[in-house]
């Protein structure tokens, strides 16, 4: 096979990667970036308030839907997005329906 | 007398068949890092943001990530070029041995981290990211080794 027409292969794979990268990536819809509101919470899920949670810079775990795996006597910080929380009446962001998961107002942290 | 030793069969191939299996393996490396590269370029706020996450890589994530999918389309394109196709097959394979060593690295610290490696490839866990860079890099090395002495 001669240079050229290795080279015209090559660019061929190298387009249809492109091509195949591009479908794949129309057809995900996970994994979209959103903004996230952290809360405070003990292993089992229940949000804590600001005043309960110990005086730690960042939180054990960041996990969207949790943090299983730490002990009872650690704390994660849980994310939810915008639609999953609202302001109270004195401006803090707290979850929806909160006095069902918990007391406390939520702490907003950036992912 | 008759020597009853026999020696080894080893398998001989034709230059030509060599030369061919220097280009399939270019080929394949081509495409998977173009399609990386497309996918961490294409979805680059994601990839930074999972970079991050990243121990040791985290503090300089925002250049990681410009300097991996860059890196990628460079050997990509020395791996398309007869010329320095030797090169780009020495590059690819480095690269790919740098990915992997660093994923054991954290595989052995019992890290449980997401992969922001783009594409299909995210689907993977890291034991299957592991043996599927293990396999490109077995690739990568029979490439350099075939061009070495088919000459």
């Amino acid at each position: 096979m001669k240079n050229f027409q290795k080279v015209a292969v090559a660019l061929i794979i190298g387009v249809m990667a492109v091509g195949f990268s591009a479908f794949t990536k129309a057809n995900k819809t996970e994994n979209a970036l959103v903004d996230m509101y952290w809360f405070n919470s003990n292993p089992a899920g229940t949000i804590l308030s600001e005043s309960s949670v110990p005086n730690i810079a960042e939180p054990l775990a960041t996990n969207r839907t949790g943090c299983p795996s730490l002990s009872g006597s650690q704390f994660c910080g849980r994310g939810y997005t915008s639609e999953q929380t609202e302001l109270n009446g004195s401006g803090d962001r707290i979850l929806k329906g909160s006095t069902a998961v918990g007391s406390g107002t939520g702490v907003k942290r950036t992912p | 007398m008759e020597n009853t030793l026999q020696k080894p069969r080893s398998i001989k191939l034709s230059s030509k068949t060599k030369e061919w299996l220097v280009f399939v393996i270019c080929l394949l490396s081509i495409f998977l890092f173009l399609y990386t590269a497309y996918a961490k370029l294409s979805d680059h706020k994601q990839f930074a943001y999972g970079l991050k996450q990243l121990p040791i890589i985290g503090r300089i994530a925002s250049v990681v990530s410009w300097l991996i999918p860059i890196t990628e389309v460079i050997i990509a394109v020395l791996m398309i070029i007869p010329r320095t196709v030797k090169f780009g097959l020495f590059a690819f394979t480095t690269l790919m041995a740098l990915f992997s060593g660093y994923i054991i690295s954290l595989m052995l610290l019992g890290l449980k981290l997401p992969c922001y490696c783009g594409g299909v490839i995210e689907s993977m866990n890291w034991t299957q990211h592991v043996w599927f860079n293990l396999m490109f890099i077995t690739l990568g090395i029979t490439a350099i080794f075939i061009n070495k002495t088919n000459k």
